[in-house]
């Protein structure tokens, strides 16, 4: 069976062996590229075209997030997962809307980044129960919207 | 309190088990008595089975919720689909599943809805994803082609550079092919992108192919 070929776009080396460490003894993932920059990580990708592209969202003085619909467009098959330390929500959906189907914050990548890799390349999306109502909110603005609270948690 | 709404009397049992005492139950065996009892007893949750006689499927389910917009509506379905999940979670639903969930995940599932937060299967949200890209680009291709902020604002001069730019030329390589210095190139730049309100060349080239391939 075919390896899930993984690519890397982080602009810190530290971040980037982190994952080539969590990643590296797993059995059918294999990490083929990584990336310090928007430019290279869209060029790699088109390349490369990995299963999955790890894409850390802050991803040089570049928007990250600017690369989603041109990637999209000439690497069809490539999964994108978002990195992120403390994303904000608005950030994340910005991604998700161009194209991005999961994301890990930093304490969860440890734990869950292989998890995150296997389900996405399997076809599933990789974000919590909760995001799935704010994804409904925002492909919806006219249905009747869920009254939230100052801190943006939804009221009863 | 819960509302719980299927013609067949082992269904209602069936998902009634897990709230005896917690909740209190009340029932419909159809789409008339479902609608009698939603706008009056206005349930926090309601169970509602898709096969409901005098409902009308999904379609009907959909126009029930004007009836009691507080109450959170779970669909239950012998067959569940992701395309048939995602229209009615766009409708509004915040909760489809299998009807013979087990009572504990049922259990959750209220819960989760009561929280505001939705209860669908994983194997939906990729689908969820898709229409929220697919809305997001057919926005934004309906913007460019709408907005003021269009390259006509643009000089010649500025349109070539960001050409250029678009094709992946550095400052050099342009400043080279339009025979001016390096200096008057990030010149034009600075104005570009003063123009389009954005902030760095790889925006620029998306923009630009964008924008040439939304009128050809």
């Amino acid at each position: 069976m075919q390896a899930i070929t993984v690519m890397v776009a982080h602009p810190e080396k530290t971040s980037r062996d982190a994952c080539l460490r969590i990643l590296g003894p797993e059995e059918g993932i294999q990490v083929i590229a990584e990336a310090r920059s928007s430019l290279d990580a869209l060029a790699d990708a088109v390349r490369f075209n990995p299963r999955i592209l790890l894409l850390d969202l802050t991803l040089s003085k570049l928007n990250g997030i600017a690369l989603l619909p041109t990637l999209r467009e000439k690497s069809p098959q490539t999964r994108v997962i978002l990195l992120a330390r403390r994303p904000s929500q608005a950030r994340i959906m910005e991604a998700l809307s161009h194209g991005a189907v999961g994301y890990l914050r930093g304490k969860d990548i440890k734990i869950f980044l292989s998890k995150a890799v296997r389900r996405v390349d399997a076809g599933e999306a990789w974000v919590p129960r909760k995001m799935v109502a704010r994804i409904i909110e925002h492909l919806c603005p006219l249905s009747v919207p869920v009254r939230r609270a100052a801190n943006g948690l939804p009221l009863p | 309190m819960l509302l719980i709404a299927s013609a067949i009397p082992s269904v209602r049992k069936h998902w009634s088990q897990g709230f005896r005492g917690m909740f209190k139950g009340y029932e419909a065996a159809d789409g008339v008595a479902l609608k009698e009892k939603l706008s009056k007893l206005k349930p926090s949750v309601l169970f509602l089975d898709l096969d409901l006689p005098q409902l009308g499927g999904i379609d009907g389910a959909a126009e029930i919720q004007p009836l009691s917009p507080s109450t959170r509506i779970i669909l239950f379905t012998n067959k569940p689909e992701e395309k048939e999940a995602t229209c009615v979670l766009m409708a509004g639903t915040k909760g489809y599943c299998r009807k013979d969930i087990s009572p504990s995940l049922l259990k959750k599932a209220v819960e989760v809805v009561q929280k505001g937060e939705i209860w669908v299967g994983r194997n939906v949200i990729p689908h969820l994803l898709e229409e929220l890209t697919s809305f997001t680009e057919r926005s934004q291709k309906d913007s460019l082609l709408e907005d003021n902020v269009s390259l006509d604002c643009l000089t010649t001069r500025e349109r070539q550079v960001a050409s250029l730019v678009a094709h992946g030329s550095s400052n050099k390589e342009i400043a080279l092919m339009l025979n001016i210095t390096e200096r008057t190139v990030k010149a034009h730049l600075t104005s570009v992108f003063f123009k389009l309100k954005i902030s760095d060349r790889l925006r620029l080239a998306l923009l630009v192919t964008e924008y040439d391939r939304a009128r050809t």
